[in-house]
Parts: C-alpha cells; sequence; structure tokens
C-alpha cells in the first residue's frame, strides 16, 4: 500500500501524530488514500476486494441457505414426514410462483448458474446484472424449499459471480479485472455453499477458467477462504454430512470400488441423457407452457415425496443418513433411482437450481447400495457402508459433472482422510472414463449448446495436445557463426548460404543474430578484420528448449526472424531453429480442419 | 476506463458500510433461524420422549430423527434415537448410530454399554466383553460409581445367560472386590455367584451380607442353598431354619430345607452315629430304595433297554431285602456295603428312568453322591 507523497508523515520521516488531522484524514492516509482519493495500485484493490467478495458471498449463502430450509418449514413444516396434501401441493405451487418470476422478472436465473457464470466470463466481459443475484436468490430459495430435487451450490456459485461482478463495477475497475472477477465471485459463493475451499478453488480452475491462471489464482483462493470463514463463523465448522470413520477392509475390497466406479458411471449417463433429452423436449414445447413446466415437476416430484420423502429438496439429511448405514440396500437403490428422476424432471423444466446436490445424493446412495449388497455377499472383504456411500458422491461428480480433479479433492477435503484416495480415484476414474466413452460432450457444454452458448468446453481444452517446441522446430542448415571470427571469415562461411539470416554463438554463450547485409555493410566499410561480437549490439535472442510449449515460444519471438532451440543441459547445443513460419505451420498441422 | 480515485474511495466506503450492515443483518438471521431450530428440537425431542416412556418405539423414532435435524450434533438425541430404534428392534440402524456416537465419545459410558449389549446379542462375545469393559471404567455423568456397578452387573447376568460361567466368576470377583457395605448388594452377587457355580465365593457373599444384616432372608437362603450345594448339609439346614423363620412362605426354601433335613436324618456315614443307628439308616434307607424301585418297575414294563435294567436291579433287591436285618447289618460289613451300593445304584437308576425324585428318594440321591465323591 502506498502513502501518499504529500502525506505529511512521509514529509517529516516520523510516524507521528498530527494533532490537527482529523480521525478521517488519518484513517485515509493508513488505507492509501490521499486527500484527492484512493491511490491504492489496482493488483492490490484487487486483492482487497477479493476478500470483500468472499465476504458478501459468504454472507449471501449463508442467507440463502436460511432463506430455503426456512422456507421449507414453512411451507412443509417441521415434521420429517410433512403431510401428503403439502407434499403433493408444495413443490407444484412453488413450481408455478418461480415460474412466474422467472419468465416476468429474472429471465437469466434458468439454469443451474454454471454456465450462465461462464457466459458472463468469456462472453459479456465479467458482467453480471445484480436483478440476476436477487433473482437467482428468491426463485432457488422457493424451488429448493418447496421441495424441488435441486440444490443450492451452482446457484451460489453464480449469486458469488454476480455480486463480485456488481462490486467490481462499482469500483470501475478496468476491464480485464472485471472479466476475471466473476470467477473469483464464483469460487467464494461455491466455498461457502460446500463449506470446502480446495474443492470450490478447483472446481473453478477446472469448469470455468480451464486453466491456472498465476494472475487469478491468488484471489480465488483469498475469497474462498473468507467466504467459507463467514459461513462457519455464522453455520458453525461442521461440515454437511457427518462423515464415517475410512478403513479399508481388505485390498480386495479395491474391486468393490472398480464396481462402484462401473456403476456410477452408467448412472451418470443415465442422469445426463435424462436431463438433455427432457430439457429438448420440454423448451421445444410452446412458450407458455414455460409458465406450468416447473409445477407440472413440482407435481411429480410430490407424488414420489408421497412414498419417498427424501428425494425431495437438497437432501443433505439423507445423504447423511445413507453414510451412517440408516438405510437397507433396497431403499438406498430405490432412493437412488427416484432422485434421478426427480432431478431430471426438476432441472429439464427450467426451474433454477443446482444439480450438485442432486449428484452427491445420487452418488450416495448408489455407493450405499453397492456398499450394502458387497456386504452381504462379501462380509469379510467390506468396509463399512458410509465409505461407499461417500466414494460414490466422488463418483457421481466425476462421471456427471465431468470435473475429476475436482471430485477427488472434494472427498478428499469432507472426509480429512487421506487414506481413502485410493478408492476415490478408482471408483472416480472408472466413472469419468465410462461417462467420456459414451457421451462425448459434457453436461455444461450440452446446456450451454441448447442455450445457443458457445461457451469454451473446458474439457476439450484440457485435452487439447499441447504443441511443443520440437513440433515446429527445423534442423539447422547454416551452421552458427562464431562471435570471435572476423566479419571476413563469417562471409566466407556463408557464402555458399541461401538465407539472409544468421544465428551467431557469442563468446559468453549467449545467442545473437546477424544480417547477411549488415556483415557485407560493415566489411565495405573497412572493419573486416573486426570480430562479428565487437560490432554487435547487445540485444541478445531468446533462447528456446525442444520440450518448452508453441504458445510460450510464440510470445518470445519478436523482431527476430529465428530463434535457437537449444539444449538445457547445454545452451551452446543447438538443437534446431525455430521461426513464425516454423510455429505457424505446426499450428496448421496439428488443426483438424 | 480511468476511475476517479475519488469516486473510488467512495465506493469503498459505501461498501464497506454495507459490509458491516450485511454482516448485522445475517447476524439477526442466523440468531432467529437456530432459536427456532432450537425450538423445534425440543419440541420434536420431548415428543419423542413421551412416545418412549409409553414404549411407542416407531413413533419414537421419527419424533427423535425429526429433532436431529434441528440439532444434528446432539448426543443425548442421538442416544435416545439409539434407544428407541433398539426398543423398535432395528438393530443395524441403533448399531449405526451408536457406533457414531462412539466415534465422537469412545469413553461415554452409556453407549458402550448399548454397543455392548449389541454385541452380545450378535453373540459378538469378544466385542461386547470390550464395550463392557469401557462403559465400566468409562465416562458416566450421574452416580458414575452405581452406573458403573451396574454395567458390570448387566454385563455379568448376560455371560451368565450365554453359559460363560467361568468369564462371569471373574467379573464377579472383580466386582466383589470393590462392593460397598450393603447387604442387598452382597446378596446380590451372592446370587450370581450362586448362578455361576462358585458356591464357596457365594457363600462368603452371603455372609458378609448376613454380618451386615443377621435377618435379611435372602441371604440366609442364598447362604443355606450355597452351603447345601457345597454338601455341608449341617450348616445349610442351620441358614435354611433361619431363613424359614424370617419367610415361613418361602416353598423353596421349605423344599430345600426338608431335604436337607432328610440328608441328615437318612445319612449313615454321619459322624458319630452308633453301629446300631448306622444299621438302622441302611434298613430305612433301603425299604425306601426298595419301594422306588416297586414303583418305578411298575410304571416302566419290561421290553424298553430302561426297564431290563430296572428288572434286574429290582430282583436284587427283592432278593437282599428278603435277609436283611439291623442284626445281619452290624455283623456282616459285606452286606452292609452291598446294601449301601444296592440304594445308591436303585436312586440312581430310578432318576434316570422315573424322573428326579423328591422327598427321602432326593436325600438318598444325594448321599449316595456325596459318597461317590468322596470314595472318589
Amino acid at each position: 500500500m502506498s502513502i501518499g507523497m504529500d502525506s505529511p508523515q512521509f514529509n517529516e520521516g516520523l510516524e507521528l501524530p498530527v494533532p490537527n488531522r482529523s480521525f478521517w484524514t488519518r484513517l485515509k492516509s493508513r488505507i492509501g488514500a490521499t486527500p484527492s482519493g484512493l491511490t491504492m495500485p489496482e493488483n492490490q484493490l484487487f486483492l482487497l476486494l477479493a476478500v470483500i467478495i468472499g465476504i458478501f458471498s459468504g454472507l449471501t449463502v449463508v442467507c440463502f441457505r436460511i432463506a430455503f430450509e426456512w422456507i421449507h418449514l414453512l411451507l412443509l413444516g417441521s415434521a420429517l414426514k410433512p403431510p401428503p396434501a403439502r407434499v403433493l401441493a408444495v413443490p407444484a405451487l412453488a413450481g408455478l410462483v418461480v415460474a412466474f418470476l422467472v419468465r416476468r422478472f429474472f429471465p437469466l436465473v434458468r439454469g443451474s448458474g454454471v454456465n450462465q457464470t461462464k457466459a458472463a466470463l468469456y462472453i459479456y466481459d465479467g458482467y453480471i446484472p445484480f436483478q440476476t443475484v436477487i433473482g437467482k436468490f428468491l426463485t432457488c430459495a422457493l424451488a429448493i424449499g418447496g421441495g424441488h430435487s435441486l440444490g443450492p451450490e451452482d446457484p451460489s456459485l453464480q449469486m458469488g459471480a454476480g455480486l463480485a461482478s456488481a462490486l467490481g463495477r462499482q469500483l470501475r475497475l478496468s476491464r480485464d479485472k472485471i472479466r476475471l472477477i466473476a470467477p473469483i465471485g464464483a469460487a467464494a459463493g461455491l466455498a461457502a455453499a460446500f463449506n470446502s475451499p480446495i474443492a470450490a478453488v478447483l472446481y473453478v480452475i477446472e469448469e470455468v477458467i480451464g486453466t491456472w491462471s498465476a494472475g487469478v489464482l491468488g484471489a480465488i483462493v483469498l475469497s474462498a477462504v473468507s467466504s467459507v470463514v463467514v459461513a462457519r463463523w455464522f453455520l458453525g465448522g461442521e461440515p454437511l454430512f457427518r462423515i464415517p470413520t475410512y478403513q479399508l477392509a481388505h485390498p480386495a475390497e479395491l474391486i468393490g470400488y472398480a464396481v462402484l466406479g462401473l456403476i456410477g458411471g452408467l448412472a451418470s449417463l443415465l442422469l445426463v441423457k435424462l436431463v438433455a433429452s427432457s430439457r429438448t423436449r420440454l423448451r421445444s414445447l410452446p412458450g407458455w407452457t414455460q409458465y406450468f413446466q416447473p409445477a407440472a415437476a413440482g407435481l411429480l416430484i410430490g407424488v414420489i415425496g408421497l412414498w419417498l420423502p427424501q428425494v425431495m429438496g437438497a437432501g443433505y439429511e439423507s445423504i447423511d443418513q445413507a453414510m451412517h448405514g440408516q438405510y437397507d440396500w433396497q431403499l438406498l437403490a430405490l432412493l437412488g433411482v427416484f432422485k434421478i428422476l426427480a432431478t431430471g424432471l426438476s432441472f429439464a423444466s427450467g426451474t433454477p437450481g443446482g444439480l450438485f446436490a442432486p449428484t452427491l445424493f445420487i452418488g450416495a446412495m448408489i455407493g450405499g447400495t453397492v456398499g450394502a449388497w458387497e456386504g452381504h455377499f462379501f462380509p469379510a472383504l467390506t468396509g463399512s457402508v458410509g465409505m461407499y456411500a461417500l466414494v460414490g458422491m466422488g463418483t457421481l461428480f466425476a462421471g456427471f459433472l465431468r470435473a475429476p480433479m475436482t471430485s477427488v479433492f472434494m472427498i478428499l477435503e469432507v472426509s480429512g482422510s487421506y487414506s481413502i484416495v485410493l478408492p476415490v480415484m478408482i471408483s472416480n476414474t472408472l466413472a469419468y472414463l465410462i461417462s467420456r466413452h459414451y457421451q462425448k460432450v459434457p453436461l455444461m457444454d450440452l446446456l450451454s449448446r441448447q442455450d445457443g452458448l458457445g461457451l469454451p468446453s473446458m474439457e476439450e481444452l484440457r485435452e487439447k495436445p499441447v504443441l511443443r517446441v520440437e513440433d515446429a522446430m527445423r534442423p539447422v542448415s547454416d551452421p552458427p557463426l562464431s562471435g570471435g571470427d572476423s566479419i571476413t571469415d563469417c562471409l566466407k562461411q556463408i557464402e555458399n548460404s541461401p538465407s539472409d539470416f544468421f544465428l551467431v554463438m557469442r563468446g559468453d554463450g549467449t545467442w545473437s543474430g546477424i544480417t547477411r547485409k549488415a556483415l557485407e555493410r560493415w566489411e565495405s566499410d573497412g572493419n573486416g578484420a573486426l570480430q562479428v561480437e565487437s560490432l554487435l549490439s547487445s540485444v541478445r535472442l531468446e533462447r528456446v528448449h525442444p520440450d518448452e510449449s508453441l504458445d510460450a515460444a510464440l510470445r518470445q519471438i519478436t523482431d527476430s526472424p529465428l530463434l535457437p532451440v537449444v539444449a538445457r543441459t547445454d545452451p551452446a547445443r543447438l538443437h534446431g531453429v525455430l521461426s513464425l513460419a516454423d510455429i505457424l505451420a505446426a499450428y496448421k498441422k496439428s488443426s483438424p480442419l | 476506463m480511468n476511475p476517479n480515485p475519488a469516486s473510488r474511495e467512495r465506493s469503498l466506503f459505501f461498501i464497506f458500510l454495507g459490509l458491516v450492515l450485511f454482516f448485522a443483518l445475517t447476524g439477526l438471521v442466523v440468531r432467529s433461524y437456530h432459536a427456532k431450530q432450537g425450538a423445534l428440537a425440543q419440541e420434536w425431542f420431548a415428543q419423542g420422549e413421551t412416545a418412549l416412556n409409553a414404549r411407542s418405539f416407531e413413533p419414537a423414532v421419527q419424533y427423535y430423527q425429526t429433532a436431529l435435524l434441528y440439532s444434528r450434533d446432539n448426543t443425548a438425541y442421538e442416544l435416545r434415537l439409539a434407544q428407541a430404534l433398539l426398543g423398535a428392534s432395528r438393530f443395524r440402524e441403533a448399531k449405526a448410530y451408536l457406533e457414531t456416537l462412539w466415534e465422537r465419545e469412545p469413553a461415554n459410558g452409556i453407549v458402550n454399554l448399548e454397543l455392548g449389549r449389541l454385541a452380545l446379542r450378535e453373540h459378538d462375545y469378544s466385542s461386547g466383553s470390550n464395550y463392557f469393559h469401557n462403559a465400566i471404567y468409562g465416562v458416566w455423568e450421574t452416580d458414575p460409581e452405581g452406573r458403573r456397578r451396574e454395567a458390570r452387573l448387566e454385563l455379568i447376568q448376560l455371560l451368565l445367560d450365554h453359559g460363560a460361567n467361568e468369564e462371569a466368576q471373574g467379573e464377579l470377583i472383580a466386582l466383589a472386590a470393590n462392593l460397598p457395605n450393603d447387604a442387598a448388594l452382597h446378596t446380590q452377587v451372592g446370587a450370581l455367584f450362586l448362578n455361576a457355580d462358585a458356591y464357596n465365593r457365594a457363600l462368603q457373599e452371603f455372609r458378609r451380607a448376613l454380618q451386615i444384616n443377621r435377618s435379611l432372608e435372602p441371604a440366609l437362603a442364598g447362604a443355606g442353598e450355597a452351603a447345601f450345594q457345597m454338601e455341608d448339609y449341617t450348616q445349610a439346614r442351620q441358614y435354611l431354619q433361619a431363613a424359614i423363620r424370617e419367610n415361613p412362605a418361602n416353598s423353596k426354601v421349605a423344599e430345600m430345607l426338608e431335604t436337607t433335613s432328610l440328608v441328615l436324618e437318612l445319612d449313615p456315614s454321619a459322624r458319630r452315629l452308633s453301629a446300631r443307628e448306622r444299621a438302622n439308616r441302611i434298613l430305612r434307607g433301603f425299604g425306601l430304595a426298595a419301594k422306588r424301585i416297586d414303583d418305578c418297575a411298575a410304571t416302566h414294563p419290561s421290553g424298553s433297554l430302561g426297564t431290563e435294567s430296572l428288572t434286574e436291579l429290582h430282583s436284587r433287591v427283592q432278593q437282599l431285602k428278603a435277609g436283611l436285618r439291623v442284626e445281619t447289618i452290624r455283623r456282616d460289613s459285606d452286606l452292609e456295603t452291598k446294601a449301601i451300593d444296592l440304594i445308591d445304584q436303585v436312586e440312581e437308576a430310578t432318576a434316570q428312568f422315573c424322573g428326579q425324585p423328591t422327598g427321602s428318594d432326593l436325600a438318598l440321591l444325594l448321599i449316595g453322591r456325596r459318597r461317590e465323591r468322596n470314595d472318589r
């Protein structure tokens, strides 16, 4: 933080209190403001803003959680099994109100919120209207509290991004910063909703930004941590569900987790197909039906809820119960199947709400089913059902949302046990591979395409092969000149070469470049006996290495037509040369078109 | 965009102001919601308590589960839920809850006790014993000594029910070593020693009880029974007589006293008997045995395996009976031995084929068995 140059204490060089200065003036000087305004550099302001965004997002998520829980209490009552009339009526009526609000006042709040945040980042320069935050809060609280099978995490992500965008605009940040600020808010919102900062940061990097950008990583971490601190301050530090102790009963139990991965992968596919196909069909219906689609979905969920009330709402309590062996495998399987149906209905009908919590719910039920079933037939080889439920959550996350890294770290973070990593990795990887094999386009990309948005696919970005210098470089056709040779000798060496530009190896092991014309001019000026190095400018050529990415090499080509490609162990050893034309040719060659 | 620093400063000020207000507002909302949750939790818990007290276990489970929705990690609620689940015979779910509680509070006495009960119910004696010992040495909120003793008493009873007498004796010895000066407790422990076939230790406990309260009828009866089982019939008769004086309606004690008296009356090997008296007792015993074999052989016609043996025995009794007099018994020691052996054989055989004897026949059977053990 800089101190204004006209600050009295700067001028005197002493930090003595100045009696005549008001408190306000002193405060301003403390925070880096001058009498004419705040002089804090934008980078520092950006970090401060990340913390502010984190706190705002944390507070919003706390209020959001209380809002939908309170709405649930008001509409469905406090009993574990609400009265049947309410179970039937409330989701349908909530759907009706939500549809009205979305159609008339908040058209941008449809969907989970992940793609909307990506759209803000990639299409709208980080702009998310504040109205969207309000709309998302109201409609999602009503939908989830009213029993729709949706979760609060992805809406929290969008609300966090919306708040960040609004704060950035309020502080008149530059366009670049405004664009970067939405993911910061997204991470904060998700972290507070999940109560797990690492998973939130990873998800935003994996699915929203797509790359590890050093410029924004610090701010994302700061905001995520701030929001989690706030959420824990108000809601307590307990995780969303109590985690059972993990113990691998037998190494052969890993086969059981592999089976879970297979079943989880297939269940992910089922859910993706259901969401994608029903959403397409429902969107193709006349516009006026969209007023009634959430209500119809709510009615069907109510019918399921009469029998299985656990499928209504976010379902954290049921996940907790499944992880503590409170359900037998038949009930677990039923809950898994009907939650898929309920979630598909809720989401496809256009009801705003997230997919994270239902995904975790379905995963926990499928995991619990597999664990209980295996425990029944192979009791000696099977650990607790709770651990299967926990691993199942990550498995569905990997298969359905296609965020493999987040899915692993989320379970590690939630369980607090690193010994669970092996089953989680086995199960998640299998589910991810199955999902990817049978469903080429990930769900979020599919949804964005259905919405007509050309958002970049993070999975495609991740899997795009990285081009390296060795893919583009060409062999050395002209041997490099030595800086110690005379200009006359150099001209003799290049006499038969068709090239106009030559690399020069200087005495200190660095590289420079020289044109044929320059050499000829120096000789004609009578300097033929002088060493080439003595006439070269001090500018050195950047060196690149064969394993370096072509993107990085491209940034290093400035005015020089050639770059030396040298060994990492010996900078004097030339492997080849690289020109702009070589780079472009390599990119063209790798393009599928 | 090149923002005016003054305008940005103003914005930042208002953002901070908004943050403070939002923080305060969230605090109010959260506090209000937590109060609502607390009230709901208590309301449902109270309903659960009512249902549990009325032994309506399934509704109690629902109520406790609902209470836990609003007070998630409340150990008391979880424990009550586990107890309701146990009452509803939903053992697997109860176990899951108890294990979760145990992970959180591994030294909790009541949690360990319930887990111990469940483990023994599943015949997992090793885990059951571990949980019970955790309960015995665990943390109890009220009356820890009493609750620990109760836990150990329950473990002993469960071990006895499952026929693990040796383990039960071990627990009883540990329990007896730390008993307070309470006659009822010593009597209870004595009774458990009796059940564990540790008659000597049982007698010691009953005596301790009687030192505190010499007219305690259960202790007198217990001491009588312990002495009876130890075949110390003289001492048994003293205790049993005292017990029957305290409670004449106790039929079990009366019956045992009658048997004890008969043993003492019919035993020919009792000390300080004259030769005539000894012969008299043998003759009387032989007469009783002869009557017993007559009745038994009549109810079991020949042909069956048992009847064959009884018939032979009956013939031998009839042959010997003819020449058996007090004087012949006194003179002929072989005859005396033969008569005594035949009495023992008759009582054993008839006990096997015609049901457990009562009265004098039971006394003769007991005398015979004691003699056999002494001979061995």
